[in-house]
């Protein structure tokens, strides 16, 4: 390492310190500075390291995680970021301290993509999907795909893309690329659906002006589809998930099936089809990495949920504090779709905010399935800056508004919603600084250990 | 009132044309009918589905991605007549960004390409290097004159009015038809176009119901409608107007 980098290393690692010292938990500031120094900064300290990529709208908390648990099992010398640090200088601020290591999983802001593949130049990629999510911020769903296609001319061919073949546009973008292309995908049609809900974002074949047709949805727009033509369809697997049971809220159970017809059987703690993704996402980085299948299946089952991704916090000997982040449409509808699947009623309470981390615009509450809580509406709480917002979205769900609870202070609405809410289970639905505040509150509380501390464990 | 009453919604391409919560104003045409002891049908109208004049009261248009919208216009050109005859006819209608775009005369994309509206409103649409993002604040000038109205726009291209196309409303915070000439919208007998998503209808429940009343005046002849509570409608609406003005 040259001289000016270890300059910017030791500044920026000067800086982490002080602003831990302060309690803060220091993800972005110290990698700008870094970068600021050194331009170089990522690209000199990942020189001759192995470098895994996760990107896509959801999942990439999770999924980051899932690899992390096996290379960590497998004995492998590696480094990971954390969510909200998926940006460059998140990425920077991370390499300070961990720059030694052999491999680095690196959860990668799916705007941002382009930038951190010339940076880091890694040898996988790993791409989830592709869902709307804040377009004030992230534009359109088609511009995130077309600056992705840009961007392969760069990409060396040895370069292996790991790719969700259920996500039509991703499976497009994966066949542009022409060599060193895995893809992953669902093939146990009985957890799917027949037919896209006519209110569902419909999906235009590539280069033509007619609609998708689809065998299978599992959800959203990812499932088994063609095009009217004959001249584009999903992608065979190489890795493909199949006899599903979802057991419970934590335990699903599945089997991975590869090309050569070897199979892995998996028994997660995670629940829901958006898991199910996640979770081969990883096992097919994995495999393609050489790791035995042996240290994939016990990583996969001992793996704790991400901080807000399902996170269980124990207030009682019977009542339990479940935290779900809500980023988008599609992640909100997963997690409803969590809580209606059992027979008992939960208690729900979802906060809206509507700071920048969230997103300014709040419009795409109106794409979301509340009317999938009705079974649950006698104990919903609605909070956060846009609590009436959220709470008029309920009204028009056909949701009780007598029966609803709406205070915009967050710590207020906690505080009743742990001591007042009926049942084992108080679901909270959460966007990104909704989530960061409550923590906050429960880690006063001693609920929970403030979030950067607890990142650092894993 | 009659529980006889019915009114029909026909929302176009809704898989293709949903962008910020559109969706939502179908729902609160819905409820807000319902709610009131009339029937409310939702048809849904996409691509290669017969369009028959007479069957509507409310047409829904929502926005789209670039490439749904070009999808789109060529659809619309089929049912081009069948559209603006019930226009013509007083059949109530809201077109959103998008939806709005195609409801005019052109659209003049970033590559000087022309894709075609069908000419409902008389006004070209442009492509611009602005990207007008936020929250919209309108008083109203088109009907309701003077009403109030809160909603979030996103869009890049500039609408131009021909002189003789009255706007829907006069900008008070936000950009509207072009961020120049102070427009936003338009309005042609009971059509109206607009940019503001978010959703619209649900917080702004007083443009919802002038909506339903002039869909039943057209069916059933002079109307007043019940009122509902609208407790819950006006507090959104303040925390949107708050957040507006504290962020902006």
């Amino acid at each position: 390492m040259d001289l000016r980098w270890k300059i910017s290393r030791i500044t920026a690692l000067l800086c982490f310190r002080i602003l831990r010292l302060f309690g803060s938990g220091a993800t972005a500031l110290p990698g700008l500075i870094a970068l600021k120094l050194d331009p170089e900064f990522i690209t000199k300290a990942l020189k001759g390291k192995t470098v895994i990529t996760v990107t896509g709208t959801n999942g990439k908390t999770t999924t980051s995680n899932l690899i992390a648990n096996i290379l960590k099992q497998a004995g492998i010398n590696f480094a990971a970021n954390h969510s909200g640090s998926n940006l460059l200088r998140g990425i920077a601020s991370t390499l300070i301290e961990t720059y030694t290591a052999d491999v680095f999983v690196l959860e990668s802001d799916e705007a941002e993509f382009s930038a951190i593949v010339e940076h880091t130049r890694p040898r996988y990629c790993v791409f989830l999907n592709l869902f709307r999510d804040q377009i004030d911020r992230y534009g359109e769903v088609d511009a995130t795909s077309q600056r992705w296609e840009k961007m392969l001319p760069t990409v060396p061919p040895e370069t292996t893309f790991i790719i969700n073949a259920d996500d039509p546009s991703l499976a497009w973008f994966g066949m542009q690329k022409k060599t060193n292309v895995i893809y992953f995908g669902i093939n146990d049609t009985t957890i799917g659906s027949s037919k896209l809900s006519y209110t569902a974002d419909a999906v235009l074949a590539p280069e033509q002006k007619e609609k998708l047709v689809y065998e299978t949805i599992f959800y959203s727009h990812l499932g088994i589809y063609k095009d009217k033509a004959g001249k584009f369809s999903r992608p065979e697997l190489d890795y493909a998930v199949t006899d599903v049971q979802f057991i419970s809220l934590e335990a699903t159970s599945y089997k991975v099936q590869k090309k050569n017809k070897e199979t892995i059987i998996i028994q997660s703690p995670l629940p829901g089809t958006f898991n199910l993704y996640n979770g081969t996402a990883a096992i097919a980085l994995a495999s393609e990495f050489g790791i035995k299948e042996e240290a994939i299946s016990k990583a996969t089952s001992l793996y704790r949920p991400a901080f807000g991704r399902l996170e269980r916090i124990k207030l009682s000997e019977k009542k339990e504090l479940i935290l779900l982040l809500v980023k988008n449409p599609v992640s909100f509808d997963q997690a409803i779709s969590l809580i209606a699947r059992g027979e008992e009623q939960n208690s729900v309470l979802v906060a809206i905010n509507d700071n920048i981390a969230d997103g300014r615009d709040i419009s795409w509450l109106w794409d979301v399935n509340f009317e999938g809580l009705a079974k649950h509406s006698s104990s919903l709480t609605a909070t956060g800056t846009r609590a009436h917002d959220m709470a008029l979205r309920m009204k028009y769900a056909g949701l009780p508004v007598s029966k609803l609870v709406v205070i915009n202070d967050l710590t207020q609405a906690i505080e009743q919603f742990m001591e007042k809410a009926p049942g084992e289970k108080l679901f909270c639905l959460l966007t990104y600084t909704a989530m960061l505040n409550i923590h906050r509150t429960l880690a006063q509380k001693g609920l929970v250990q403030p979030f950067y501390k607890k990142k650092q464990q894993t | 009132m009659s529980s006889s009453q019915q009114l029909t919604i026909c929302y176009l391409y809704p898989d293709l044309m949903n962008t910020y919560g559109d969706r939502g104003n179908v729902l609160a045409l819905q409820q807000r009918i319902s709610w009131r002891g009339i029937e409310a049908t939702v048809l849904y109208h996409s691509l290669g589905d017969k369009l028959e004049t007479g069957k509507t009261d409310i047409y829904i248009f929502g926005g789209g991605q670039d490439r749904a919208q070009i999808a789109v216009s060529h659809d619309l050109q089929q049912k081009k007549n069948e559209l603006k005859q019930d226009i013509e006819n007083g059949v109530a209608a809201l077109a959103i960004c998008g939806g709005f775009q195609l409801f005019g005369n052109y659209y003049l994309d970033p590559h000087g390409v022309e894709i075609k509206g069908i000419g409902i409103f008389d006004l070209i649409t442009k492509a611009s290097d602005k990207r007008m993002i936020g929250n919209l604040l309108v008083t109203t000038t088109g009907c309701m004159a003077g009403t109030t109205l809160i909603g979030f726009e996103n869009h890049s291209g500039q609408t131009i009015l021909a002189d003789n196309t009255p706007a829907f409303a006069a900008v008070e915070k936000g950009f509207g038809n072009n961020g120049e000439d102070k427009t936003e919208g338009a309005i042609y007998k009971n059509a109206i176009g607009t940019y503001m998503h978010g959703s619209l209808l649900p917080k702004n429940p007083k443009l919802t119901d002038y909506i339903i009343q002039k869909a039943l005046e057209r069916k059933y002849g002079p109307t007043t409608i019940s009122p509902l509570d609208d407790t819950l409608e006006t507090q959104a609406f303040a925390e949107a107007n708050t957040r507006f003005n504290n962020n902006t």
